[in-house]
């Protein structure tokens, strides 16, 4: 009655490794001596950092008009990249709650290192956001506390809204992720030989001891946080959509734009994990965990998320045209023909044609392929962002106030910086930290579950490492 | 393992007795509306007519969807209840001939409740800008397409699940559908957005809407869901499914329902929020009739039931494994999605027959009361043709051991 089903349960590990095999390959990478290599890219990304710290510098002490914005075009790249950034931050939290949710297994071997990179994104959002408040050390003020003056915040704001939306998904995945490491930081307490190490592994994970209580109340704990994170994956990006759609500019107002931009965050976010995660796999040797079927199920979802993205597009041009509105025709025109149709057109390629790929099931097993095709989708929806963001700006509804921007320098090397501050956040996690969950590995390993029927494994089956099983 | 065939239980028979009666009902009752409308019988029994149309049409639709979706994703555990969503698509064939009495309608140009084909519409400043697409021939000719890409997705999707019921060694039915799923979901999106902008949001010819598809897949996946899991109860109640399906199912189905609630919530919102913050007169003319003149009684109830009631009684873990929760969210989940369906044509027919007031009362349950029996009839056939379970399904030793 059973079939071989190789083809589609294939399995989510390589290998067959024991229990105790993958904790010393994942731990090995924090236990390696540091290689000269290592340091030298630590060093470049955090020069790239360094520099975009210096142009924000600039910014603050000569005053937002060192960049390129004027008249009609009042937000450029500093919005471009918040949002870019935000979006990014979202593949993370999906992977990690909503594929949690669905029982989604392959989602072991790469929730990790794509939380981290929600993190950091994140903090590149931050960064972009508050440099483009012009004074940014009265941040403050966007916060609502209670005052002598009574000074409150504006709250029918979107911007407002922004900064509630932003620092709540911020601080849940920070502690989702963080819930997350507990097991694997007493492992590595457990595993490193350096004193210093042990004592600062040992303080991070809470006193884990592996009992079954502490199994069970971390199980719960991490079943909650999903619960709670899977709202915010939506509720963030669609806040950052009503950025535009409350105004009324045309091209900005349209109720598509809340889960239109939640889709382009998961796209772009799934794209910026693939690009890293080839790399960090290739680099780190991660292949007999991070395998053809993960690259294969995250290109699937770039596809499907790329052609919601397309579906949105589409439906905006459509909308345009059947709502009569002569100011939404015009302006969905000037996007295709008008001063930014080079931006246009490479986010269309990019977001719509480029994955168009995924179709055949060779492409998506293709690394090279997939790897050009994930940086297209990273250009495209930074060009989708700005597309929306200048094309409706630079005409203005009086011809007289119709302008054109382009950056400067500064907003270019901020740009350089935020990825600098991405990639140096991510090489020190890729190194000190579990870059695959090993505890929830183990939970997928052949025999680890009760009820697994096929390819009971005796080596896995009696090893005791952990109390892993628990994690069903 | 063998064929499921329970056509000729007494459930299924009453299912079929039901059909009939509920359909002999609803034709009744809406000769009735026809008879006791005065001037405006027709538009009010059209209008009638059409909610029960895109309530069932939408639903049996979704059901392929669903079916398409669980090939899409590989999925284990709904192979032993994916057969449940294949049995409700048997109105499928007939979509296209259910719709000529709509058709026929807007050709009575006085009475027809589709506000663009009126005399008046060629001088409308807005609506001659749509004529491209507003107008009777391309309105045919989409919903000639879309009734027959729904047709091959029936052949194809549905038809190769029931091929795989012929062996449990070949399993080529099953893998055709696992690679040629995704095409077909890309035909759902594509056909039920343009449906729901052509039956339900040209009825307001001057509006727009860019999530209007989605709103509408929403609603249709919700309901589809909570009638895939009232027939998983039923069935595995009267003991034809004791073997297939456990407790592990409802709490999926439970999940789904609870997801797809909060899911719809989120869209309506999104749209009401965004037009009502912008407050563009072009696009609060939908709102500002359906939050006065009685209506937004209609508003408040849908908020309380597609939302709140949904989500408060399918949050908790243990809640979804328990029947009689599980059947109450479902069924509010349908009675939510039916006044959300009557919200959103029947005001636009009092614009059309120049009525301020609600226009609401036992004339709108016929409509759906004949489509409902059409649907348990077609429904009751399925099952008598064919495995309740898609029996040999490669992946449904899954369904029987997984948990959820």
């Amino acid at each position: 009655m059973m079939h071989e089903l190789e083809p589609v349960r294939e399995p989510l590990v390589l290998g067959n490794p024991s229990m105790r095999d993958v904790t010393a390959r994942i731990a090995s990478i924090v236990e390696s001596k540091i290689s000269l290599k290592y340091l030298l890219t630590l060093g470049f990304t955090a020069t790239m950092a360094a520099w975009g710290l210096f142009a924000l510098y600039y910014t603050i002490t000569t005053g937002i008009g060192a960049w390129g914005l004027n008249n009609p075009i009042g937000w450029g790249w500093d919005i471009t990249n918040f949002v870019f950034w935000i979006g990014i931050g979202h593949a993370g939290t999906l992977i990690s709650a909503i594929l949690f949710l669905w029982r989604q297994k392959w989602r072991t071997a790469i929730n990790r290192s794509a939380e981290a990179m929600t993190i950091f994104a994140v903090i590149c959002a931050l960064t972009m956001v508050l440099s483009h408040t012009g004074r940014p050390w009265l941040f403050y003020w966007l916060l609502p506390y209670p005052n002598q003056m009574q000074m409150w915040i504006n709250f029918r704001s979107p911007l407002a809204w922004d900064v509630f939306a932003v620092n709540t998904y911020f601080t849940v995945s920070a502690l989702f992720w963080f819930v997350g490491l507990i097991p694997d930081l007493a492992t590595l307490r457990n595993y490193v030989r350096s004193e210093i190490a042990k004592k600062i592994y040992g303080v991070l994970s809470l006193g884990w001891t592996g009992s079954t209580r502490h199994w069970h109340h971390y199980e719960i704990a991490y079943m909650i946080l999903a619960g709670i994170s899977t709202p915010l994956v939506l509720s963030v990006h669609s806040v950052v959509s009503f950025d535009f759609t409350v105004g009324i500019m045309p091209g900005w107002h349209t109720t598509i734009f809340p889960p239109y931009f939640v889709a382009g965050a998961i796209f772009s976010g799934f794209a910026m994990v693939m690009t890293l995660l080839i790399i960090a796999r290739e680099i780190l040797d991660l292949k007999q965990f991070i395998t053809l079927k993960h690259l294969d199920n995250m290109n699937k979802i770039m596809l499907a998320t790329g052609m919601m993205v397309g579906y949105a597009y589409g439906m905006e041009f459509f909308i345009a045209w059947y709502s009569g509105s002569d100011w939404e025709n015009w302006i969905f025109q000037n996007r295709l023909f008008g001063d930014y149709a080079w931006a246009y057109w490479t986010m269309v390629t990019c977001n719509v044609v480029s994955p168009q790929v995924f179709w055949f099931r060779k492409l998506r097993r293709n690394i090279p392929l997939m790897f050009v095709i994930s940086i297209f989708i990273n250009i495209g929806m930074w060009f989708e962002r700005f597309t929306i963001i200048a094309t409706t700006l630079h005409h203005d509804f009086l011809p007289a106030s119709w302008g054109y921007y382009s950056p400067t320098w500064v907003e270019i090397s901020i740009f350089i910086g935020t990825f600098g501050i991405f990639l140096t956040l991510f090489l020190l996690f890729a190194k000190f930290v579990p870059v695959i969950a090993i505890a929830e590995i183990k939970s997928i390993l052949p025999g680890a579950q009760p009820a697994h029927h096929h390819g009971h494994d005796e080596h896995a089956a009696t090893s005791s490492t952990t109390s892993a099983e628990v994690h069903s | 393992m063998s064929h499921v065939n329970i056509g000729s239980s007494p459930f299924i028979a009453k299912l079929q007795r039901n059909g009939f009666i509920l359909t002999a009902l609803g034709a009744l009752g809406m000769a009735a509306v026809y008879f006791t409308g005065g001037e405006h019988g027709l538009e009010r029994l059209m209008a009638d007519y059409l909610i029960g149309f895109w309530l069932i049409t939408g639903i049996s639709v979704t059901m392929m969807f669903f079916s398409a979706l669980q090939y899409l994703a590989r999925a284990g555990w709904s192979s032993s209840i994916r057969r449940i969503a294949e049995n409700f698509t048997g109105f499928v064939p007939f979509i296209l001939v259910a719709a000529i009495p709509i058709i026929l309608n807007m050709f009575s140009h006085h009475h027809s409740i589709y506000e663009w084909t009126h005399e008046s519409a060629a001088t409308d400043p807005i609506i001659m800008k749509k004529a491209a697409y507003l107008n009777e021939t391309f309105f045919i000719v989409r919903l000639a397409i879309y009734g027959l890409l729904w047709f091959g997705m029936l052949r194809f999707v549905v038809g190769n699940s029931l091929k795989q019921d012929a062996s449990a060694d070949d399993i080529t039915p099953t893998r055709r559908n696992w690679k040629r799923a995704a095409p077909w979901v890309l035909v759902y999106a594509l056909t039920i957005t343009f449906c729901s902008f052509d039956l339900l949001m040209s009825l307001e010819p001057h509006w727009f809407s860019t999530i209007w598809g989605v709103y509408a897949f929403a609603g249709n996946f919700v309901s589809a869901l909570a009638i895939i899991t009232l027939m998983t109860i039923a069935l595995r109640k009267s003991g034809h499914l004791a073997k297939y399906v456990t407790d592990e199912h409802y709490h999926d189905l439970g999940k789904l329902m609870f997801a797809f609630s909060v899911f719809w919530a989120y869209i309506a919102f999104s749209q009401y929020f965004i037009i009502w913050y912008a407050n563009l007169p072009e696009e609060t003319i939908y709102f500002t009739f359906r939050t006065a003149n009685g209506w937004q009684w209609f508003g408040i109830v849908l908020v309380l039931l597609h939302f709140i009631m949904p989500f408060a009684l399918l949050l908790r873990q243990d809640v979804k494994r328990k029947i009689t929760m599980l059947k109450t969210a479902a069924y509010v989940i349908l009675l939510s999605h039916f006044i959300d369906v009557i919200w959103i044509v029947m005001p636009a027919i009092s614009k059309v027959i120049k009525h301020d007031g609600i226009l609401f009362g036992w004339q709108e349950f016929t409509g759906v009361m004949f489509f409902a029996g059409v649907f348990c009839i077609l429904t009751a056939r399925n099952y008598m043709k064919r495995s309740a379970v898609a029996v040999n399904d490669p992946l449904v030793h899954e369904a029987l051991e997984y948990t959820s």
